[in-house]
């Protein structure tokens, strides 16, 4: 019964830790979507848009 | 407060470039009782004082400590009402300037301080000291009183914001948020968060900013206010790709009475969203309006070379990419280094390994100045020069997913999409 506990406490870290090393992407960021590779296109940051004032 | 003449004299010292020897060699007093003295451990009887103040070539008179500070606070409040409702502060500058002579001895000094450097904040002048302002009223922060403490916290975070050092200027509004004593203050610190969250890219969070703020500057009639949140708003509906919104907002902004005199970065917005909206002749159109508005716009000619460039007329590009490269020099150093990337993207005699070289150029800047929208922007030029080299592509689009590791939403807590039920 330890055993068991044991592999599965092993087998939630590994999962955890992997987890966590994985690239994290936001669909909010900018449309950038990892998945599909299809990129992000000129434009699709909010880079072009100013401010009007403080 | 009374401790606060030692601090605020050494203050007036360090101002009028005076070291401690300066003060051992004229005076009886050593220099443990004066260091003592200045970090407010120790009072020192008037005369010595006095004699201290003679010495860095202040003559001490005599106030009413209270009374300059309910002066010097008024004058401050009426400044941040002015900036709150877009008006000039420059009477309100002109009524401080004429306290300093008064205020300058004891604590009401550091709300002086914060005066001018408010004002100086929202009017920007190259020769103010804004980092020393910044470190001085943080370090003597306790003699500012909670509501003005408040208002500190609002515009130093401008300030940082304005200096694209976005953790530093959130963690400050933040505490401007949390202080929460006067609504007004609190919807500016909601509205300048919005601000950065937009540069962020994190538009969840800015839409909520914005409609806090949004609602406190409504109940207070307070147009101006309204008209830039509403400004913002535009900008996050293009970020949710809701682009018909974003130019309906933008042409209500266009309408409006406050726009009169300004209208160049609303026209800026507009040809932008109309290029992602893929609508070129609005964004040739508009950007024909921002050329006739102002004749040095330099992003201006940027939009139209990128936009014939799209379109395959060479001869546009090269007429508007010479005109570009003619009006750089109104650009401000960041938006440069993207005309440069642009006018290299754009070069037909230039060779695919230059384009490649100066783009990285403008990539490194960019990392360097710690904007991830900017980098990302080149990113994507790098991505779209090299759609047809796949190694190439990948590699670029790698660095794009180390961009956004580098930046993480880190105040978010992390969301289990599947749960583990494997195990």
């Amino acid at each position: 019964m330890k055993k068991i506990f044991t592999k599965k406490l092993a087998l939630a870290l590994v999962f955890m830790a992997t987890i966590s090393v994985m690239p994290h992407v936001h669909d909010e960021n900018c449309g950038y979507d990892a998945t599909t590779d299809s990129g992000c296109e000129f434009g699709v940051t909010t880079y072009g848009f100013g401010h009007f004032g403080d | 407060m009374e401790t606060a003449i030692g601090p605020i004299f050494r203050l007036n010292r360090m101002e009028r470039k005076y070291v401690l020897n300066d003060l051992t060699e004229k005076t009886n007093l050593s220099r443990a009782k004066i260091s003592n003295f200045e970090n407010g451990k120790i009072k020192l009887p008037d005369n010595e004082v006095r004699e201290l103040y003679t010495i860095i070539g202040i003559a001490l008179h005599d106030v009413c400590e209270n009374e300059v500070f309910r002066k010097v606070s008024n004058v401050l409040f009426e400044m941040y009402n002015s900036i709150y409702y877009g008006k000039k502060a420059d009477n309100e500058l002109k009524q401080l300037n004429e306290l300093k002579e008064n205020a300058r001895y004891t604590y009401p000094y550091i709300t002086w301080l914060f005066g001018e450097f408010l004002y100086y904040v929202y009017n920007y002048d190259e020769t103010y000291n804004y980092e020393k302002a910044v470190k001085t009223i943080l370090n003597h922060k306790r003699y500012l009183s909670e509501k003005i403490k408040q208002m500190m916290y609002d515009t130093v975070g401008v300030y940082y914001k304005n200096q694209i050092r976005y953790e530093i200027a959130l963690s400050n509004l933040k505490w401007a948020i949390q202080t929460n004593i006067d609504e007004t203050v609190l919807a500016m610190a909601h509205y300048h968060q919005a601000m950065i969250y937009v540069e962020k890219g994190s538009s969840f969070k800015a839409l909520s900013a914005l409609e806090t703020a949004k609602r406190i500057f409504d109940s207070d009639m307070n147009h101006y206010r309204s008209f830039l949140c509403t400004f913002e708003l535009a900008t996050v509906h293009a970020h949710f790709k809701e682009y018909k919104k974003a130019e309906e907002l933008l042409k209500k902004c266009l309408k409006d009475p406050i726009a009169e005199n300004n209208k160049i970065m609303i026209y800026n917005n507009m040809i932008w969203n109309y290029i992602l909206m893929k609508n070129l002749d609005s964004a040739i159109r508009y950007s024909q309006y921002a050329i006739n508005v102002d004749e040095n716009f330099p992003l201006a000619y940027m939009y139209l070379t990128y936009i014939y460039w799209k379109k395959d007329n060479n001869g546009q590009v090269e007429r508007y990419r010479k005109l570009m490269l003619e009006k750089a020099e109104y650009a401000n150093k960041y938006d440069r280094y993207l005309l440069d990337a642009i006018s290299t993207l754009t070069s037909r005699k230039t060779k695919i390994k230059r384009k490649e070289k100066d783009l990285m150029r403008a990539f490194i800047n960019f990392r360097r100045i710690g904007d991830a929208n900017q980098s990302m922007f080149v990113l994507e030029l790098l991505i779209s020069l090299f759609d047809k080299d796949l190694v190439k592509k990948t590699e670029y689009m790698e660095y794009a997913l180390d961009l956004y590791n580098l930046e993480p939403e880190d105040d978010e807590p992390y969301e289990w999409n599947t749960p583990p039920y494997w195990f």
